[in-house]
């Protein structure tokens, strides 16, 4: 790790660029502490400083405060509806969501939804501001985004109400809509570039100048992406050619959000992202430069950052764009490789002799930067957890950026509204070669003053396009801005001291001990010290990613040995299968030996034998091997990796996931096991006498399981019955053999005795058959088709013994209700997530997506999009979305449907499949609509989804529609109206719903798993509940030995 | 034969809705109230413990995990059951497994050849209680192997011979339908099943909800989290 304090030293830039670029990744998710003590080193001010700043700090807020007209619109608005109010969230809620909606009945339905949660009559006396009297009106909604207390957040205004009733819903309804009218007025400069340059005059005239942006979510589609840059261009035709002869300021910029200019800005589509995103730019770049508009790069999420410098770089060395230097970008600083990054484009600066102009932001994406991190399992995160180190960091990347030996290469743009920031900066800069940067509509006040006594340049950053598409995209930056803690509403509240907002922040963070905030956990300790979360490694990012793909492609070639393992042995039955990869036929994997129906004999009786044993092991000594098992997944996950991509078509991310679900399987049943098996229970029995209870395993447990979760499901199962004290005979899916032998191996490598586990690869008439007909076994935990759910059942009870558990997980027959306040871009990215992910081959994969009418084009407009975007392949490269389908019968099935379904429905969308695709089993993305849910027969277990309309007026009849199908696995829910959520997910008959999110993935212990009615019998894998279905109670003080069935 | 249509659905739907609580409560109060027979202590002691311990089921677990989405599991009832008595049953084992299937949030279907007039009892009783006519039928007269064929059916509950209870599983097989639980008390001295913890997770099913709190861009949580002073 390079040392923070070196940045200041002119000789580090002088370093070849490629050694400094290889200081940039290995910061990604860097022990915070320890990062933040460099940059501390690197930040440190001088008492002289520390004074300076907050003396002029202290007479900005003085002087803004003494100002009648400093609050304006937005602050005011901040100020009344800050965002620990639950007002101030149901505020945003709404401007996030009622003006995109097309019908009046689901407005009304929203509006009513919200009414009469939050005190709106509190807020009503309290401001002057005409925005925050007009918003007042609508300010309504619902409750989750923040846990408050009920005490301090009020119980229901009936002002609202009783207007309401008086006047109507339509009535209600417009008044609501001009409310966020006034709002996206405000937030927004101009509904084109030419409203934006007009209004802008006025401030133009007091010297600031602008960057404009034509704001919005990022492009799904080409035709999306071909509609943003034709924004973008005529904007820059537009600011090159308009002459404000009053304006006092440098020119107008312009900023450009890549995500907005290609649908697959994401680092695994980089070849795609470094030629076609190219090219676009670089047109962008020449008219730019032809009218002498200066062009900045936004910044977004930090997995792209990586790629968005690749790109940077090579524009910037473009020859087209050599010699100019206009063309920008923006640097957060929340991120803990902004300072290299800085470093490396000061380095390219010195390279090239252009200026670039540098935008330092603190960032805007920190909350789903977190969460995502968690998701995934990684190390660390990106960014800094306390908003003080952010602070810090910003003023460290200041420093260097105001350094002598960087004037003249990078023109730094400090955008922050913290008055006490600008007064570091100020502070610190000993020539005035920089600008600063502002909001739109906030901190107006603030750089009034800055304006007037600073004589630096003030950019206002302004969004510019249509109110209904950029509020969305506001509420976000309102998140960020508007928090409790934030400078923005806490500058002009007369109540917060001013001394409150004046110390710096380098005192402060050097008050904290330990350096990162302790209330957010690393992602690894998510679930408590007891039970870590299973490690994942980021492969968007090139110092995570490359090692580990080195590791992968070690094992590609491999060939894997596999077959019965009984009391520990390796069987070579002479039942000899070869395995050939689902992707390309022509690699073969390895070879696995199937069992028969004498080794199932023999299997059997080994762990009958063994159950004894096993039964008297401590429980916390069975719960051992198992969390060893855990850690030793993880250290073979590279191997697991490449055989999930070999053996079962998995691709990279699928794969990462499949082993980590297993870890967590391992780690969750562990846990849960010593929590609820190592103590004795008391009962009353109907004699009334009080009994010890312990709980028991039942005695040979057989484990079936799928081919799509061939290393989670079946160790979810075969762990959970070892940790009750069963012993196990584990049947894996044919297709997904060696992976199931692999994870036996490491079983009785993790110290699970050879009695406990035996493996039995083979047909399901073979081997499957035999097992559940023996009298012998206790239960049956089984994961498949219905179908087969249904025979085992049957096969079981031809026994002449008393019933055992079954616990039957099997298929569904998934929607997903839409309706018309959802946001259609993240309908689309879930829907197509659910529906094509792992080439639909997952039992909570989404089959039927149900949108209301009103929104139904768009959605269709935008899933062809999305859907021509995929791409099908090699499911061991990076760049591939949809692998292959696991054999040649499931490809002839699907296929068949497909074909069937040309003639019977409509056909939306297919993904092309690529070029090599006849090598493997491969089957396209397809999307039918057709005109009602009972057209859907079984469930057709790949990438086909079908999709239907409905009237918002038949939202219960579609209901009933979907509990008529007699599935009941997972439902998706997407809509801004809690009301209509909390109805829907009462009365679907489902195991699990999810609400504004895709509906895969669910996490062992997160979101337990499993359905109801023909989609299985519970309990929920990964839940509370789960072990015990595998146990009996037993009485440790009573001869009685009959125990519940 | 129907006894799950779309008017006993909906009544279904909102006695599931009331919550454990709320319905154990109603149950209780019925106690009382119960027909005569012989053991009516035993039922009373033995129902009590089953409806103490039916209410907590009703908590709602919250289930840790990333920022910015909240994960929650409940239990629900599974749907149509049968409550059937046979010639082993006891009035106490066919109280206390009503009570409890009610409790869980299920409509009940009651049958007990033979035992016409004491069922009907029971039912009127509960009926008094509270519970909807819709959720508690009495139905002696429908052969079992209809009531058994019943698509809807998703639970049986009885007591019986072990005999009996395995060839009911195989007859429960045999259907083309959902996999339905049979929940069996054969052991009539001790009844470990009715006395268990997992009685009533048999009766009941698992929701999980999940809820991106995040889907307006913003997560208010995690900011408070980010700008605490300690």
């Amino acid at each position: 790790m390079f040392k923070a304090i070196d940045a200041l030293h002119p000789g580090l830039i002088e370093q070849p660029l490629a050694a400094l670029w290889e200081q940039i990744s290995p910061l990604y998710a860097i022990d915070e502490s320890r990062w933040l003590r460099e940059l501390m080193a690197l930040a440190e001010p001088t008492g002289d400083q520390i004074r300076q700043a907050e003396s002029r700090a202290t007479s900005l807020i003085e002087q803004v405060r003494a100002d009648d007209g400093a609050i304006h619109m937005i602050d005011a608005l901040l100020l009344e509806y800050s965002l620990d109010t639950r007002e101030g969230i149901l505020l945003m809620c709404l401007a996030e969501a009622l003006m995109r909606i097309p019908d009046a009945d689901t407005a009304d339905a929203l509006i009513r939804d919200k009414l009469s949660v939050a005190d709106w009559k509190s807020h009503l006396k309290n401001s002057d501001s005409l925005l925050v009297n007009a918003s007042t009106w609508g300010l309504l909604l619902t409750g989750k985004v923040v846990t408050m207390d009920e005490r301090e957040d009020g119980t229901p205004s009936g002002v609202i109400n009783r207007l309401v009733n008086r006047m109507g819903e339509p009535l209600i309804r417009k008044v609501m809509q001009q409310a966020m009218k006034i709002m996206g007025h405000q937030f927004v400069l101009g509904r084109d570039i030419k409203e934006a340059m007009k209004r802008g005059s006025e401030e133009r005239q007091k010297g600031y100048t602008y960057s404009f942006d034509m704001l919005g979510e990022a492009a799904l589609t080409r035709a999306d992406a071909a509609k943003y840059l034709n924004d973008y261009s005529r904007a820059i035709d537009f600011v090159g050619s308009y002459q404000d002869q009053k304006a006092k300021g440098p020119k107008p910029s312009v900023s450009i959000k890549l995500s907005a200019l290609h649908p697959r800005y994401e680092p695994g589509q980089e070849e795609q992202v470094m030629e076609q995103l190219f090219t676009t730019v670089l047109k962008l770049i020449r008219q730019a430069r032809a009218q002498d508009v200066a062009i900045t790069v936004d910044a977004e999420e930090a997995d792209r950052l990586e790629l968005s410098l690749q790109l940077f770089q090579k524009l910037y060395q473009h020859p087209d764009c050599q010699g100019w230097g206009g063309f920008g970008l923006v640097v957060q600083a929340y991120s803990k490789r902004a300072l290299p990054v800085l470093i490396w484009l000061a380095a390219l600066a010195k390279r090239q002799g252009d200026l670039i102009p540098i935008r330092l932001v603190k960032g805007a994406y920190w909350d789903s930067e977190i969460k995502l991190c968690q998701q995934k399992g990684l190390d660390g995160y990106p960014v800094y957890t306390r908003k003080e180190s952010t602070d810090v960091a910003y003023l460290a990347c200041a420093r260097f950026l105001l350094s002598s030996h960087i004037k003249g290469l990078i023109w730094p743009q400090f955008a922050s509204h913290n008055a006490h920031t600008v007064a570091a900066i100020m502070t610190e800069a000993q020539h005035d070669q920089f600008e600063f940067q502002r909001l739109h509509g906030m901190g107006d006040a603030l750089y009034d003053r800055v304006l007037e006594q600073a004589g630096v340049a003030v950019r206002i950053y302004a969004p510019v396009g249509n109110h209904k598409d950029l509020l969305p995209y506001l509420v976000r930056r309102l998140l960020e801005n508007g928090a409790n803690s934030s400078f923005v509403h806490r500058l002009v509240d007369a109540r917060c001291p001013i001394s409150d907002l004046t110390e710096h922040p380098w005192l402060t963070l050097n008050k904290r001990n330990p350096l990162h905030n302790p209330h957010i956990p690393l992602p690894r300790d998510i679930y408590g010290q007891q039970r870590p979360n299973s490690r994942g490694p980021n492969i968007d990012i090139h110092c995570e990613w490359a090692p580990f793909s080195a590791k992968v492609s070690a094992w590609l070639e491999h060939q894997w040995l596999g077959g019965p393992i009984i009391n520990g042995t390796r069987i070579d039955s002479g039942n000899i299968q070869t395995v050939k990869a689902p992707y390309d036929h022509r690699h073969h994997t390895g070879q696995v030996h199937f069992a028969d129906a004498e080794l199932v004999a023999q299997a059997i009786q080994v762990a009958h034998d063994g159950f004894a044993d096993w039964q008297a092991t401590p429980v916390g000594i069975r719960t051992q091997a198992l969390m060893r098992l855990g850690d030793l997944l993880e250290e073979h996950l590279a191997e697991l990796v490449a055989l999930c991509h070999q053996e079962a078509g998995k691709t990279i991310q699928d794969s990462i996931d499949e082993v980590r679900e297993a870890v967590d399987f391992c780690r969750y049943y562990a846990l849960g096991a010593n929590e609820l098996f190592s103590a004795p229970l008391k009962r009353t029995l109907a004699d009334g006498n009080s009994h010890a209870m312990m709980r028991n395993g039942r005695g040979v447990f057989v484990c079936i399981s799928p081919w799509n979760f061939p290393l989670a499901i079946f160790l979810g199962q075969v762990t959970a019955a070892l940790a009750a004290g069963n012993t196990v005979v584990a049947k894996p899916a044919e297709q997904t053999s060696l992976i199931a032998c692999r994870a036996v191996e490491l079983m009785l490598e993790a110290g699970v005795p050879a009695t406990a586990i035996q493996l039995l690869p083979g047909r399901g008439a073979e081997v499957g058959t035999p097992l559940t007909s023996d009298p012998r076994i206790a239960g049956v935990a089984f994961t498949g088709s219905t179908e087969t759910a249904r025979l085992i059942n049957r096969t079981l009870a031809s026994r002449d013994c008393a019933p055992v558990p079954l616990i039957a997980e099997t298929g569904g027959q998934n929607a997903m209700i839409v309706d018309s306040t959802s946001l259609p871009e993240q309908v689309i990215q879930d829907a197509v997530q659910s529906a094509f992910a792992s080439a639909g081959q997952r039992c909570s994969a989404l089959r039927v997506i149900c949108v209301q009418k009103d929104i139904a084009d768009r959605v269709i407009d935008l899933l062809k999009g999305a859907m021509a975007e995929l791409k099908t392949g090699n499911p061991c490269l990076h760049s591939t979305d949809v692998g292959p389908v696991i054999d040649t019968g499931a490809q002839q099935g699907l296929l068949s449907y497909i074909d069937h379904m040309n003639a019977q429905a409509t056909l939306l969308a297919q993904t092309p499949l690529h070029t090599e695709s006849e090598q493997g089993t491969f089957v396209p993305p397809t999307a039918f609509e057709i005109d009602s849910i009972e057209r859907l027969g079984r469930e057709q277990f790949g990438p086909i989804m079908h999709l239907v309309r409905y009237d918002a007026r038949d939202l219960d009849a579609l209901i009933d529609q979907i509990n008529r199908c007699g599935y009941g696995l997972t439902l998706g829910i997407h809509t801004r109206n809690e009301g209509t959520a909390a109805h829907i997910e009462s009365r679907a008959r489902v195991g699990n719903t999810y609400i504004n999110r895709n509906q895969v993935g669910a996490t062992v212990g997160v979101q337990p798993f499993g359905g109801q009615g023909l989609s299985g019998t519970g309990p929920k894998a990964g839940g509370p509940h789960y072990l015990l279905r595998f146990t009996r109670l037993q009485p440790i003080t009573s001869t009685f030995d009959k125990a519940e069935g | 034969m129907q006894h799950f249509d779309t008017q006993a659905i909906a009544i279904w739907e909102a006695w599931n809705r009331r919550g454990f609580a709320d319905r154990c409560q109603h149950l209780a109060s019925a106690l009382e109230h119960l027909p005569a027979h012989a053991e009516a202590a035993l039922t009373e002691r033995l129902a009590s413990q089953v409806l103490n311990d039916a209410g907590p089921l009703g908590k709602v677990l919250e289930m840790p995990g990333p920022t910015g989405e909240s994960n929650e599991l409940y239990l629900t009832g599974r749907g149509l059951a049968l409550v059937s008595g046979t010639d082993s049953s006891s009035e106490t084992l066919l109280a206390c497994q009503l009570l409890a299937t009610l409790a869980c949030g299920n409509t009940v279907v009651l049958r007990w050849p033979g035992q016409e007039a004491w069922t009907t009892a029971l039912a009127s009783a509960l009926h008094q209680a509270g519970v909807p006519r819709a959720m508690l039928v009495v139905d002696n007269e429908t052969p079992a192997a209809e009531l058994l064929a019943e698509e809807a059916l998703r639970l049986v509950v009885t007591s019986c011979t072990p005999a009996q209870e395995i060839e009911l599983n195989r007859r429960l097989a045999e259907q083309d339908s959902v996999l339905v639980q049979l929940v069996a008390e054969t052991d009539l001295q001790h009844c470990p099943l009715l006395t268990s913890p997992d009685f009533l997770l048999r009766l009941v099913t698992e929701k999980t909800r999940t809820i991106n709190t995040t889907a307006v861009g913003g997560n208010a949580t995690l900011l408070e989290l980010g700008s605490r002073t300690v």
